[in-house]
């Protein structure tokens, strides 16, 4: 059997729903764009500007504390922020990335800070004297805004795009939050990446690996396992596995605990604490190198001796949790330890020299750490922000996967699930939803991720329900929801009436993360609305955009006339006509000098739209090229003259949402 | 037979076509299509990679969707005499006390699946859908059997 009929059989329905949800330009300045590893304890910034090798910025202090002070205005980052936290520990913010898309119940470990009480879903932190509080979406923009600005200096201008890296384990709320923060910092998101993935770039194209791969990532909050598989510049992760709540900072606490322990502190201040963690951290990092430590707390008045053994039987409990991870995983990806060509170090964490020994016994070979464990994914997110800026890089793909199954809740709690973890990414399930009676003209829908039974052992992501389904009697109403996970695993739903073709734009309100409204006006606030100066701004933007897509269309229509020269049938092609049409309606746009920024997005989509058949046509024609192996010039012509992908086009003919229909 | 190496290497290089990455600088449009192209494309070979998920879609080729609505030609009902032996055995692996005995029903269950998993792949080659999918009805029910030996193995 081969894969046509499945191609062609899921194309009928996917074609008619897959439009685009915004109609934003998705302008890209090749060489403006940056890696960001957005951290538990420490964030980093790198670059790799036009196929540069990538570096992190910074120097010595390249890697900045995650830690934000809202002692005074405004904010401050890093180790300035650090400086305040004698001061005032509840208003200096770090280890955020642990409340990123968590909902109030979800916080169940113990931290300084002082939740707003009045928001019960939403996770708000009170930082000012007045009630004032921050979301850990602006609180990671903070941290975002920081780096980009250090970048910005050494790249001479402001960046305008960022990869930034999430852990592989990351749920969709936790990734959409991430993905806000990065918006609220004035930066184009062009794609999270997982930890383990960049890291694997980082490695992969230093050496031009191939083969299966381990990468084992224990960072200071989250632990991340990825199983993929290297070859010819594709990077496709087989599996991945791992706990968003486990990393270096357990190792501190358990630690910290045996310290207050043995000074007998039965009930300590929250000084002591912070000061027992503190010296915790130093211990562990001495004894990596050394056998025992001594060492004196003034805090908790005590002076004491820790050897490595004691700590190595502290936290053997967790590094064996994480070695179980690795078996399950292991197992999802349907390889062997034995199978595998090497295992990868990454994250802080690692340099613990138990994590390694055990590492070691588990995957039977020595792992290899040559590359910086705390900059390798920064790193490697420089390398995929460069591609995503438009720098090929010697062709590399990134076939990315979801961490954890998407279910939907069904009669009784019990989960059913639509897209399996692991499944490779961008990927869509489409379900079929009957009405059971003429009177019933809604249903709710309740989207969960998890590989749990019931749903209310899962993380909820979004409930909503599905209005205007027309009066039809019992099951003859067929709404058929499309989920769609896109690159970056990010969860979009879409539903039409299959009986009266009736469309629906299904708002999602996300369980625990901010609602688009709501980021919207963050970042519209965010902005320097200084009136004039904002108008000359987005009339530039409008008028580069304008100008890069009648680029793209003239290369496009001079591609074809090439192709075409000689056969006067390829003159009377109605795509290029039209397109050629739309071109000079667009030049003549550009032509006034004071075109307002409205009038040029205007003709841009005009543009857009009269292409779009030219566009399709090119890329089918790389599609077929990619699976007969030959070049898209060769393809392309013999299309011109059979005209092969007409009928298909026309079958499928793309469908624009019309506002009209929004409530119907 | 489907061989693996080449459905792997036909499923890569149409990825390394297919993927949004690819139209990173394009409009909104084009990079909607790239994620439907790119989304068909990783179903089609989630489907392919793994005989059961191949066989059932087959089967539903051949008009018998075991995932269908319970109305016409969907999933064949099992016999009440089939759920009731499942029922029994499940109980009677309830009551099994110790890991050797379960891991040797483990291992007896898991060579059943792959003795009735091969019935319904001759019934394909045959051309006999009924038959498939009947012992693809089968095929979950000890599936659920195996996992549920499996939890109750990793729980000690």
């Amino acid at each position: 059997m081969t894969t046509k009929g499945v191609e062609i059989e899921g194309a009928e329905t996917l074609f008619q729903i897959a439009e685009p949800t915004s109609s934003a330009p998705t302008k890209r300045s090749p060489g403006r764009a940056i890696g960001i590893d957005l951290g538990t304890t420490h964030s980093l910034v790198a670059v790799a500007p036009n196929g540069a090798a990538p570096r992190v910025l910074g120097g010595a202090r390249a890697l900045v504390p995650s830690v934000v002070s809202y002692v005074s205005e405004p904010a401050k980052v890093g180790d300035a922020a650090l400086e305040d936290r004698e001061a005032a520990p509840s208003r200096v913010l770090a280890s955020i990335k642990r409340m990123m898309g968590r909902g109030v119940d979800d916080i169940n470990f113990s931290h300084p800070y002082t939740l707003d009480p009045s928001s019960d879903q939403v996770v708000r932190l009170v930082v000012g004297d007045r009630g004032a509080t921050v979301s850990p979406v602006e609180v990671s923009s903070e941290l975002l805004r920081h780096l980009a600005v250090r970048a910005g200096e050494t790249l001479g201008a402001p960046p305008e795009g960022a990869v930034i890296t999430v852990p592989a384990y990351f749920d969709d709320a936790q990734r959409q939050a991430t993905k806000d923060a990065g918006r609220l910092a004035g930066l184009q998101v062009y794609r999270l990446l997982a930890e383990p993935t960049a890291a694997a770039l980082a490695y992969g194209l230093d050496r031009g690996g191939q083969g299966c791969f381990a990468v084992y990532d224990l960072g200071g909050g989250t632990f991340d396992i990825s199983v993929l598989r290297l070859r010819d510049g594709v990077f496709q992760v087989l599996a991945t596995g791992g706990d968003s709540a486990l990393g270096g900072d357990d190792f501190d606490r358990a630690l910290a605990a045996m310290l207050l322990e043995r000074a007998s502190v039965d009930a300590p201040t929250p000084a002591q604490i912070s000061a027992a963690q503190a010296s915790a951290r130093r211990i562990k990092e001495t004894l990596s190198e050394e056998e025992s430590v001594r060492t004196e707390i003034e805090a908790l008045d005590v002076e004491l001796e820790v050897t490595r053994d004691t700590f190595e039987s502290l936290i053997r409990p967790l590094v064996r949790r994480s070695i179980r991870a690795c078996r399950k995983t292991l197992q999802d990806a349907g390889v062997a330890a034995s199978e595998l060509d090497g295992v990868v170090l990454v994250g802080g964490s690692t340099r613990v020299p138990l994590v390694a020994r055990e590492v070691e016994k588990f995957f039977e070979r020595p792992p290899l750490a040559d590359i910086d464990p705390d900059r390798v994914v920064a790193l490697g997110a420089a390398i995929q922000a460069d591609i995503l800026s438009g720098n090929p890089r010697g062709d590399v793909t990134l076939l990315d996967v979801v961490p954890l199954s998407l279910g939907l809740e069904t009669m009784g709690g019990i989960v059913e699930k639509i897209v399996p973890r692991n499944a490779t990414i961008p990927i869509a399930a489409r379900q079929v939803f009957t009405n059971y009676s003429e009177q019933q003209t809604a249903m709710s829908i309740h989207v969960v991720q998890g590989e749990r039974e019931l749903a209310d052992d899962c993380r909820s992501l979004a409930r909503f329900e599905l209005e205007g389904i027309p009066r039809l009697p019992p099951s003859m109403a067929r709404v058929e929801v499309t989920f769609q996970l896109d690159a970056d695993a990010l969860l979009t739903v879409t539903a039409r009436e299959l009986m009266t073709q009736v469309k629906q734009t299904v708002e999602v309100v996300p369980t625990y993360g901010l609602s688009e409204a709501e980021i919207e006006r963050m970042v519209e606030e965010s902005y320097d609305f200084a009136g004039d100066d904002y108008a000359a701004r987005s009339k530039a933007e409008a008028r580069v955009e304008l100008g890069r897509v009648i680029l793209a269309v003239q290369t496009a229509i001079d591609e074809l006339v090439t192709i075409g020269r000689g056969d006067p049938a390829s003159a009377a092609d109605p795509d290029v006509e039209s397109a050629i049409a739309a071109l000079d309606g667009a030049r003549a746009a550009m032509d006034p000098a004071d075109a307002d920024a409205k009038a040029l997005n205007a003709a841009r989509k005009i543009l857009e739209e009269a292409s779009e058949p030219l566009a399709l046509r090119r890329m089918e024609a790389a599609l077929l090229a990619g699976m007969s192996g030959k070049t898209l010039t060769e393809v392309e012509s013999s299309m011109d003259e059979e005209q092969q992908l007409a009928p298909r086009r026309g079958a499928h003919e793309p469908e624009t949402v019309d506002e009209g229909d929004k409530h119907a | 037979m489907l061989d693996g190496e080449v459905l792997q290497d036909a499923f890569v290089s149409r990825a390394k076509v297919a993927h949004p990455d690819q139209y990173s600088g394009a409009p909104a449009n084009i990079q909607a299509r790239a994620r439907t192209h790119s989304s068909l494309l990783n179903e089609a070979h989630h489907v392919l990679k793994d005989p059961l998920r191949r066989a059932t879609y087959l089967t539903r080729l051949a008009g018998f969707d075991l995932d269908g609505p319970g109305d016409s030609r969907g999933a064949p009902t099992p016999s009440q005499a089939f759920l009731l032996e499942m029922m029994e055995r499940r109980d009677a692996a309830e009551s099994l006390d110790n890991d050797d005995e379960r891991e040797a029903l483990l291992d007896e269950v898991v060579s059943e699946r792959g003795k009735v998993f091969q019935t319904a792949v001759s019934a394909l080659d045959v051309g006999s859908p009924v038959e498939a999918a009947e012992a693809l009805v089968v095929v979950r029910y000890l599936d659920r059997f195996v996992e549920s030996l499996e939890g109750a193995l990793d729980c000690r």
